[in-house]
């Protein structure tokens, strides 16, 4: 982390990690209901379906109901993101049997996981999803923000195949916490 | 068939069914449309915009010009809605869509700029109404027995000739049929037909049954224009905008200091 990244690491309240703090005093951008951003989605622990068309590669989260459309039509990122996204601009192209996803266009409000490691809204995210077989997904994350780290670091998600499953679209976050206060 | 003014155009898996041509109508249009090919109406794949009907107020919230016939029963819960639309908008209301809860169907049809993609995949034809998501399963399932109120409802559906016909029910009944608070009871079956009446056009006619709470059947209808296939649905991130106040919920975020 730079001298920039510690300071916001410190002001973070996670519920999980060192610095862990009860679920009431955290300040864990999803405990408000909002999405967690990219590559924190991953660390989510429910199922994302995937669905590839001609033009896009659309990944739909259960976690935090979230759709995210990945661009493979060759199209440029939209130069006029104002304001920027809470999951990033995602496009993507095939380098042979790896789809590689580019991210970038982020507001700096959420966090790189669940512990509470910030990032500023220059991250660039840098995804490689193959098959490694036919029922395993292998996704190398690449992370690069000069203004948070110091330099670019990698890791990797691996997805198990679950056939059958449906994604449960009827998790609201809002309906949670209205329960949580009762 | 009929002569259209195209500008987009999709570029997707054929299905079976009858085919249009499109005929430029202006010379700027022509090279667009050397690279276009007919879809069949079979179709429903894209992007699409809704129009407002005549007579139904251009921010839309409503469902119909005129007011749907309601029981005593829904009068009441009308009564005890507190919309923010319609001729008795509310300071305060208590509409459920403020707290960033789903929508519901149809209301997803009354919504200001209300798009939604359509992804028609083996099975299943999915509609994304921004983080909304609807399956409907077209393998041929019946609709389950005891089922749980669901947020979109669970929707079956099938082709009748080129109609694509959904039938829906289980529709929670927190949910509101409009923005300005029509309600719905437990026993909502909504039927949609859906039919692609030109290449750039898709027309909704939906039948809203439920005894409960409307004396009878009515129906409402919409119509699409499909956006062109470099269009985003955009991230709609409800609670960027409501924060959840009116639920008493505080947003969360982390000191950007």
């Amino acid at each position: 982390m730079t001298p920039w990244a510690e300071a916001k690491y410190r002001t973070a309240k996670p519920v999980f990690g060192p610095n862990k703090k009860p679920a009431k005093d955290s300040n864990d951008p999803v405990y408000g209901c909002f999405p967690p951003g990219v590559p924190r989605i991953y660390l989510h622990r429910k199922p994302m379906e995937i669905i590839q068309l001609s033009n896009e590669v659309i990944m739909m989260f259960e976690y935090a109901r979230l759709v995210r459309h990945i661009y493979t039509d060759g199209r440029p990122h939209d130069k006029f993101l104002d304001p920027p996204l809470w999951m990033g601009d995602s496009i993507g192209k095939w380098e042979g049997d790896t789809l590689v996803v580019d991210v970038i266009g982020f507001n700096d409000k959420t966090w790189l996981d669940r512990i509470g490691h910030p990032h500023s809204d220059v991250l660039h995210v840098v995804e490689r999803i193959r098959r490694a077989d036919h029922g395993t997904l292998e996704d190398d994350i690449t992370i690069d923000d000069p203004k948070a780290y110091e330099k670019p670091w990698t890791i990797q998600s691996t997805f198990d195949l679950q056939p059958g499953v449906d994604i449960d679209w009827e998790g609201v976050c809002e309906d949670q916490r209205l329960a949580d206060r009762q | 068939m009929r002569t259209c003014l195209i500008t987009a155009m999709f570029l997707l898996a054929s299905a079976p069914g009858s085919w249009w041509v499109a005929f430029a109508q202006t010379a700027q249009q022509s090279d667009a449309v050397k690279d276009q090919k007919a879809v069949s109406p079979k179709e429903l794949t894209g992007i699409w915009a809704v129009r407002v009907p005549p007579g139904v107020p251009w921010y839309n919230y409503a469902l119909t010009a005129d007011e749907p016939p309601m029981t005593a029963w829904a009068e009441a819960k009308f009564k005890a809605n507190k919309p923010s639309f319609g001729p008795n908008p509310q300071e305060f209301p208590n509409d459920l869509a403020y707290g960033c809860f789903p929508p519901g169907v149809p209301r997803v049809y009354a919504a200001v700029q209300a798009a939604m993609q359509i992804v028609q995949v083996p099975g299943r034809v999915i509609m994304f109404f921004g983080r909304n998501v609807r399956q409907i399963y077209t393998d041929g399932r019946e609709h389950p027995q005891n089922l749980k109120p669901l947020w979109m409802g669970h929707s079956i559906g099938k082709w009748e000739g080129e109609t694509f016909v959904i039938d829906t029910i289980g529709i929670s009944d927190r949910t509101w049929l409009d923005r300005m608070g029509h309600p719905h009871s437990d026993a909502l079956h909504l039927v949609e037909r859906f039919r692609r009446d030109s290449q750039d056009r898709l027309e909704l006619d939906m039948t809203i049954y439920d005894p409960k709470a409307y004396t009878k059947a009515w129906t409402a209808q919409r119509s699409f224009r499909l956006r062109p296939p470099i269009s985003e649905l955009g991230e709609a991130v409800c609670e960027d905008m409501f924060i959840n106040a009116a639920f008493g919920l505080k947003p969360m975020l982390p000191s950007t200091k």
